[in-house]
């Protein structure tokens, strides 16, 4: 497991928010406070991870051997919304606080990019020619995991997850911070507001740009 | 007027209770109406999916046209007058180029031009990069062009760097160039060489240095009892440098065989860029015949005696003496032919090193059952560096005991200046002295040995030098 | 009803342009728009799906539980989004392959699930169907602006044919991601300025026209 190559890859190279441009709509609506998107960063990271764990499994498993993949769309993102709603009532019984700062943001974590994002990024098998023989060996008998022509396995999914999670906080408290100082600038009218943000966000990708890079 | 209040109260109560109660039925009622919507709703999606599935498929073999499509369009942008294009099945014998990389698929083009994916070693970070490389049948690199994006330092090139080697002939020397990202360019340049490797041996495009070295081969054997071997090449370029000197670079290193014979030819080739110069030796002979001059089966002129010599010597000492000491190279060999043995000990041979150093290969004797054991003492500026046990002859305690913890026993001599004489020791010494072993008979023999060696190369010395 | 599409119409395509005003669906907008015709591809996908999810929606409208009504729009949305995604790796691979994930996206496109939610599931079928079109319609107009504003900065190019020399005039920083944000920020301010004068001076010609008819009236009732 390429350990160091996932985590540049999650957090700066490949960052969710500004180069892969997934988990936008957040991104520009919960900016407004650090602590806010930190912890809409952190849910999202939770959910994620989860996601991962049991979507994987899910896809090599239920979908792959009954030929199936047309219904992982549907699958993934109902498994999504289940995830959510049950977050939104762990975080209502056990932390009220964060559940009121995070407001109406937390159900509109279902329709975050970044989740089936990744999600779908961590099924990718590596070649044409492998997934035929997936369905070939499920045709016989299952071998081992890396038989099954996934480009990753298991814990390099969830692994990945995690650190997606991660790269999606740090650009959304890094914005956060941002947003604070930029929101107080006097601006030209039209650009005030969404406008500022995007210019905002596009000095951020230019510095991850430099990731991509190594 | 309470029994009334009473009644209403009660009554009111059963009210709400039964509201309650079928307000909680119609909650769950509800709840239940919800779920199945949904399970409805989602049973009808899966089964128009299904039924899109069967209207879109997409055949495994249109996949496979689609993938071939692909490759062919990535293909024709390094090579755009591709016609025909046959994969052919590559070579496994030329498929690794020593440590420079390996091609990975070989195109053929109707027009007599080869597209060969080769992986080049060396990338950043390790990772290797496929080039696609288009040779044209006059063995010039038409265009180049990497296949994967393995490597995101690409960017970091001076723009020119798609005109390197364009235009030149395949070679396995052609130079590395950079301009910034030098990890990129080294494998560029490797991938660059493996596939001309391949495409001059294989393909024979260009000149085939290899099959000049085959012919000449023949050539010197045709008149010989040996004309009839095959030679493989024996691709460990380990030795190279070894077997070089300022005039003659060694290029390949053949083996020879025969089926049904028992004797295996070694050939050198020398020099291929122009011409090939060839020693033949029979291979596997004992150490007492190696210096005999009928060990030379043949070799081509201009390649000098004292090259011939030190091929001779480097290929079956030298390459010994590498297992223990890597950098030793032989500068001189004296097999010890009368004198310098004893009841104790005795000397076998004695290599002298370019740098000073002596590699004593000394027996000694006295051991378990009457046993020997040959050793090998390095001795550098009169101090012991190294100690190696070649043999032993009915020393079956030596591997159980001795050879288990040689590292720690040799350090018992390695370091210790050879005015030292060693103490054999008793057998009820056994276990009690720290680093001895306990196999008390196998350890005097090492000792006398180490002590023989001791003695005879401070002879050397103090004679002032070798004879 | 010829006023209420007139309305629709203009709603979805400008006043409430998903794009630039209600910045919705940003995602695809800043990813797909490197070339004009990724953007249309995108924009025509999401316009289907639009069109066929509002449509559903809004027949089952009054059969979809409250409880339960996010995720079976969901499903909906999903299915039809599935359906689109086998189309084109059926017909359109290349535009298949350079989409990528984010025709898996849609499913989470803001837009698409905002309609249905806001639109569809309180409107007949009609009116839903035009929604969806007309949203569809402002959603890949503007993106395709965009991927022009982009392809043709960045890369020289329109729609894929090259229009002149790459090496000679092109600012790459355009097709990256940083120049994406740029873009979608810029226009939408531009978007905005347009907007609120065109609004302006509708607003000023109203408020004459009103003016204009309490004269009348004034005056009306004094020849009384």
């Amino acid at each position: 497991m390429d350990v160091l190559g996932i985590i540049i890859a999650a957090l700066f190279a490949q960052n969710f928010v500004l180069v892969k441009f997934m988990g936008i709509c957040p991104f520009l609506g919960v900016s407004k406070k650090p602590s806010a998107a930190l912890g809409m960063g952190l849910a999202v990271t939770a959910v994620m991870v989860i996601t991962c764990l049991v979507t994987y499994p899910i896809y090599v498993f239920v979908l792959l051997p009954l030929k199936l993949e047309y219904l992982e769309i549907i699958v993934f993102i109902l498994i999504i919304a289940a995830l959510v709603q049950m977050l939104e009532m762990i975080l209502k019984k056990f932390s009220p606080g964060l559940y009121s700062a995070l407001g109406i943001y937390l159900p509109l974590v279902t329709t975050n990019c970044a989740i089936l994002g990744v999600a779908e990024l961590v099924i990718e098998m590596t070649t044409v020619e492998e997934a035929h023989f997936v369905h070939r060996v499920f045709n016989t008998v299952a071998g081992g995991f890396t038989d099954y022509g996934m480009a990753m396995s298991l814990g390099e999914a969830v692994f990945s997850g995690l650190m997606y999670g991660l790269g999606f906080t740090l650009a959304i408290v890094l914005l956060a911070g941002l947003r604070q100082k930029v929101d107080k600038l006097n601006v030209a009218k039209p650009l005030r507001g969404f406008p500022m943000t995007m210019l905002t966000a596009c000095f951020m990708a230019m510095a991850f740009y430099i990731f991509t890079l190594i | 007027m309470t029994q009334e209040v009473k009644d209403v109260a009660a009554e009111t109560a059963e009210t709400t209770a039964s509201n309650e109660k079928a307000m909680k039925r119609g909650t769950v009622l509800q709840a239940l109406k919800a779920i199945a919507v949904l399970v409805v709703i989602c049973l009808v999606c899966g089964a128009l999916l299904a039924l899109c599935n069967d209207i879109f498929y997409i055949s495994p073999e249109e996949r496979a046209r689609r993938e071939e499509a692909k490759i062919n369009a990535a293909l024709k942008e390094v090579y755009p007058n591709l016609e025909n294009p046959e994969t052919i099945k590559i070579n496994k014998n030329f498929e690794t180029y020593g440590a420079y990389g390996s091609v990975s698929k070989v195109v053929k083009s109707a027009d007599g031009a080869y597209i060969i994916a080769a992986k080049g070693n060396g990338g950043y970070g390790g990772v290797p990069i496929t080039v696609l490389i288009a040779i044209d049948p006059s063995a010039k690199i038409v265009a180049w062009k990497v296949s994967d994006a393995g490597q995101e330092t690409w960017m970091n090139l001076v723009e020119p760097y798609t005109e390197w080697y364009v235009g030149e002939q395949i070679s396995t020397d052609l130079p590395v160039l950079s301009a910034g990202a030098s990890y990129s360019s080294l494998a560029l340049n490797n991938a660059i060489k493996t596939a001309s490797y391949y495409a001059m041996n294989v393909l024979n495009l260009g000149s085939n240095p290899q099959k000049d070295a085959e012919d000449a081969i023949a050539a010197l054997l045709a008149d010989t009892d040996y004309a009839d071997y095959t030679f493989a090449v024996n691709s460990d370029l380990k030795y190279r440098a070894a077997l070089s000197d300022e005039n003659n670079a060694m290029s390949y290193f053949f083996v020879g065989s025969k089926e049904g014979a028992s004797e295996t030819l070694d050939a050198y080739v020398y020099n291929v860029e122009t011409e090939a110069k060839v020693v033949i030796l029979k291979g596997n002979l004992g150490y007492t015949a190696r210096h005999e001059q009928d060990a030379v089966i043949a070799k081509s002129e201009d390649i000098a005696d004292e090259l011939v010599t030190k091929v001779q010597d480097l290929n079956y000492y030298e390459f010994k003496i590498h297992t223990y000491l890597e950098d030793f190279r032989l500068a001189q060999y004296i097999a010890i032919t009368d004198g310098w043995n004893t009841d104790d000990a005795r000397i076998n041979s004695v290599f002298v090193g370019e740098d000073g150093t002596y590699v004593v290969n000394a027996t000694g004797k006295g051991g378990f059952a009457s046993g020997t054991v040959t050793v090998n003492v390095v001795i550098k500026d009169g101090v012991i560096t190294e100690l190696n046990v070649e043999s032993h002859e009915s020393q079956s305690y030596l591997s159980d005991h001795i050879l288990n913890i040689w590292d720690t026993f040799k350090m018992l001599f390695v370091g210790n200046s050879i005015d030292t004489k060693f103490d054999t020791t008793s057998p009820n010494d056994a276990g009690e002295t720290p680093g001895h072993t306990g196999a008390t008979y196998s350890e005097n023999a090492i000792i006398r040995a180490v002590n023989y060696a001791c003695e005879y190369v401070k002879s050397l010395t103090e004679q002032g030098g070798t004879n | 009803m010829k006023n209420r599409i007139r309305e629709i119409a203009l709603d979805g395509t400008i006043r409430q342009n998903p794009t630039f005003r209600l910045v919705l669906g940003t995602c695809p907008t800043l990813a797909v728009t490197t070339t004009a015709f990724n953007s249309l591809g995108m924009g025509l996908a999401v316009t289907f799906v639009l069109i066929c999810s509002n449509v559903i929606i809004s027949l089952l409208r009054n059969v979809i539980p409250d409880r339960v009504r996010i995720p079976c729009f969901i499903v909906i949305i999903a299915t039809f989004v599935t359906i689109v995604r086998m189309f084109m790796e059926a017909y359109i691979p290349d535009l298949y392959e350079s989409l990528g994930v984010f025709l898996s996206l849609i499913v989470v496109n803001c837009i698409i699930l905002g309609r249905a939610e806001s639109y569809a599931s309180h409107n007949p079928v009609g009116y839903s169907a035009l929604d969806g079109l007309f949203m569809g319609l402002g959603f890949t107009v503007s993106i395709t602006v965009m991927g022009i504003i982009r392809e043709l900065l960045g890369s020289a190019s329109l729609f894929g044919l090259k229009l002149w020399d790459a090496n000679a005039f092109s600012i790459p920083f355009f097709t990256n991601a940083a120049g994406a944000f740029l873009t979608y920020g810029l226009l939408i301010a531009i978007f905005n300025v347009c907007y609120n004068a065109v609004d302006r001076k509708i607003k000023h010609n109203q408020h004459g026209k009103m003016l204009q008819s309490v004269e009348t009236q004034t005056t009306a009732k004094e020849a009384e």
